[in-house]
């Protein structure tokens, strides 16, 4: 997050939340929006589910699955339109206008009413009401990314924030909201295939600085996207897979291809707290402590560092993560991994990132309770706004406004991009967005498929499935396919009758739900339970050529009626590929 | 003639402040888990059109629950509708006269069972395995004596606990107040 959360109670006028369904994944943030609702703040909403923050909201506007770059450059078009946007701003900061300006010609709000029946008027308020707040938030999570347009879908937020001014200052900027506690601490140590603690691998400068550091030299070679992983398997590429902290199996899309692609791995080593369906696969178990049983430091969402201290002792021969994997690099006779407690590790990344962490001590953080980076000396009191000198982290120091154009064949993208770098002459260095829909609803396939969260689980469950009264208490309603009122219509399908949805990637079965939030022709199921995983159904041929995301929130099925004894057989099959041996099979949920 | 005054307590959300995160849901089941008795939510965090709050007993000072039912296992007791769960027929006569739809029939799931191949949340209804289902509802957690333990829980402070005192002075006569001084407003001007 540019900004920090708490200022959505204190300072943000409008907040733009889309792609997230913030009271259901993000409580405490919701509440802290609840908070500057209570103020006086607006609430914009979009999201093809109305959800509980949609309902608060001032205006909400219904999206179908993946319809990102057509409405946002909808906004833009008429913000330049109208002349709303911060000619100061852009102007000394920034450069890319008139790229944008053409990139979004085409772009009306009467384009989208068209397209989608959301009225062209809804658009222009949104617009109005976004462009003309003193401070506006955009906020956005999953619903944003996990497209193979999701790069773009970025560029076009951020573009809506440098064109309005609304960075920088407190109350405002551009908010991705993470959804775990130390996504963003994980992120900032490197845990990506590009980078290290300290900047990209590519980057000569970042390389020589870690061999100041590490005495080694580091590959300037990217590793492989996480996305990319079950197909190098296959390819012979990958022979030894570490997994700790995650559930693959089942968060991973295509969960079918995914456990087909693990059967080939020469070693799999699994280190988990709980014996996770991805655990259950694997050579070698390594148990660990978990988070109450450690100390450390997470890095939140705002990007404030806080320190974690262990609230019990970790049953007897069990330790922590970072202390497992320098055992393991010990026995393997690697130099450098001879810490005695977690604090040692963070003074060395301070050491690696001095930029971002040299100032904040082990000391100055439990003191102040949480600094946010960038804070480079002992005396900075760190960064809660970033960009509050106008300057963005880029050599030049400039905001840049990047084109996105949308195509309406995937194929077409690069394509398209090139036409457009020819067309205005844009530099090579210079990035440019496209979108487009990984797939599209034909006769076999009539329903878009999207998956999300349930607020009272988290994830793959690994944790909150162990709680009893978050499993059996928060709880009541189990997996369950939830279905727009058209679909239920269409097929007879009521409320907790068993229904089958399938698609040419696998099928899951649980009880419907029929949930009139949703937007027509759009079924929403969960993956929090191995019973029903919404992600075997997920697409994981298609990437984001940028980052290599998958489409997790997007695909195509189909879904039918069934009766309980094919229910039950749906299910047991399930449960064999997803807990393979016996004695799990009961033992776990 | 002094008649003793009977005015239940009662648990109530304010929809406008609560964010559905279900924390009530896990905290009462713990609660109800800790004091022995079935361990199931009494409160049900319920998501409709309109917006999304718990919903729960009212503990009405004439509960229909209570005057259905046939074995006395719904009590009028001193300050809220007592249930007895080891009275309790599970004949549902409750939850067909609860203007609520606040109590309901459930039992507990048995450690035996693999629920993932069990249709889960109907036992409560068929009682197919040999679980007895009884009537639950909220007790306003009695036993406990912090009180609500939802009330502690709810993050945002959602969750009210509202007894005969504040009933009648806080919210009744703060309302009252407010519609008063509305109403003289208009009227000094207009009539």
């Amino acid at each position: 997050m540019t900004n920090d959360l708490t200022e959505f109670a204190t300072d943000t006028e409008v907040l733009f939340l889309i792609g997230t369904n913030t009271s259901e994944c993000h409580p405490i943030i919701a509440m802290q929006m609840l908070r500057g609702i209570e103020r006086g703040a607006k609430m914009i909403v979009i999201d093809p589910k109305e959800t509980d923050m949609a309902k608060k909201a001032d205006i909400y506007i219904q999206t179908p699955v993946g319809y990102n770059i057509p409405f946002l450059n909808a906004l833009i078009n008429h913000i330049i339109k109208e002349d709303l946007f911060d000619k100061e701003f852009v102007e000394k900061y920034s450069h890319g206008l008139e790229y944008v300006k053409y990139a979004v010609a085409d772009f009306t709000p009467q384009r989208v009413e068209k397209e989608t029946g959301i009225p062209a008027s809804k658009v222009i308020e949104v617009a109005e009401m976004y462009a003309k707040a003193g401070t506006a938030a955009i906020c956005y999570t999953m619903g944003m990314t996990q497209f193979i347009d999701g790069t773009s879908n970025i560029f076009s937020l951020s573009n809506l924030a440098i064109l309005t001014g609304n960075l920088g200052k407190k109350g405002a900027g551009v908010n991705p909201l993470r959804g775990q506690n130390n996504v963003q601490g994980a992120c900032d140590m490197g845990a990506l295939p590009n980078v290290t603690a300290a900047g990209l691998v590519t980057d000569e400068g970042v390389r020589e600085h870690i061999k100041s550091i590490w005495g080694k030299e580091i590959s300037s070679k990217p590793g492989f996207a996480l996305t990319k992983v079950p197909h190098e398997i296959e390819e012979g590429k990958i022979k030894f897979l570490y997994v700790f902290g995650e559930n693959p199996v089942m968060s991973d899309p295509w969960t079918e291809h995914f456990i087909e692609a693990v059967e080939h791995l020469d070693t799999m080593v699994v280190q988990d707290i709980f014996l996770t369906e991805t655990a259950q696969k694997a050579d070698v178990v390594l148990p660990a402590a978990s988070w109450g049983e450690k100390d450390g430091t997470f890095i939140n969402t705002s990007r404030r560092v806080a320190y974690v201290s262990k609230a019990v002792e970790p049953a007897t021969g069990i330790v922590p993560d970072w202390k497992v994997i320098c055992n393991i690099a010990q026995r393997i006779g690697l130099q450098g991994f001879d810490y005695y407690k977690a604090e040692e590790i963070w003074d060395e990344v301070r050491k690696v990132n001095p930029r971002f962490f040299g100032g904040l001590s082990y000391a100055r953080i439990i003191k102040e309770n949480g600094i946010s980076w960038p804070c480079p000396d002992e005396t900075h009191i760190g960064t809660p706004v970033l960009y509050e000198d106008k300057k963005s982290m880029l050599p030049d120091g400039k905001f840049k406004l990047v084109p996105v154009i949308y195509a309406d064949d995937k194929n077409d993208r690069t394509k398209l991009e090139k036409e457009l770098i020819n067309h205005l002459n844009i530099p090579n260095d210079y990035p440019v967005g496209s979108g487009a829909l990984s797939e599209k609803v034909n006769e076999e396939y009539p329903c878009l498929f999207t998956t999300g969260r349930k607020v009272y689980h988290y994830h793959t469950g690994t944790m909150t499935r162990e709680c009893k009264p978050l499993e059996m208490g928060a709880d009541i309603m189990g997996p369950a396919i939830e279905v727009s009122e058209d679909i239920a219509l269409a097929r007879k399908l009521e409320n907790d009758c068993y229904a089958i949805v399938e698609n040419k990637r696998g099928k899951i079965a649980a009880k419907v739900k029929i949930n009139p939030d949703l937007r027509h022709g759009t079924i929403f199921t969960t993956f929090h339970y191995a019973e029903a995983d919404g992600n075997e159904l997920s697409n994981a041929e298609d990437t984001d050529p940028l980052s290599g995301m998958n489409p997790l929130k997007m695909t195509i099925a189909a879904i039918r009626k069934i009766s309980e004894e094919e229910f039950i057989q749906v299910r047991e099959s399930t449960d064999m590929h997803m807990h393979p041996s016996e004695q799990y099979r009961t033992v776990r949920r | 003639m002094n008649l003793p005054k009977r005015v239940n307590k009662f648990v109530i959300a304010d929809p406008n402040v609560c964010i559905g995160c279900a924390t009530c849901m896990a905290a009462c089941y713990e609660s109800s888990h800790a004091r022995g008795k079935l361990a199931v939510p009494r409160l049900i965090v319920t998501r409709s059109k309109s917006g999304t709050m718990p919903n729960q007993c009212r503990q009405c000072d004439d509960a229909p629950c209570a005057n259905v039912c046939p074995v006395g296992a719904l009590e009028f007791s001193n300050d809220n509708i007592e249930l007895h769960e080891e009275i309790c027929i599970g004949c549902k006569m409750c939850t067909l006269a609860c203007p609520f739809g606040a109590i309901r029939s459930e039992a507990e799931i048995m450690p035996s069972v693999n629920y993932t191949m069990e249709p889960k949340y109907n036992l409560g209804i068929e009682s197919q395995i040999g679980a007895k289902s009884i009537a639950v509802k909220c007790d306003l957690c009695s036993g406990r004596e912090e009180g609500p333990s939802c009330v502690e829980v709810c993050p945002t402070g959602a969750l009210l606990f509202v007894d005969s005192q504040n009933i009648n002075y806080t919210l009744m006569s703060q309302k009252a107040e407010a519609a008063v001084e509305s109403f003289v407003h208009v009227a000094l001007k207009n009539i």
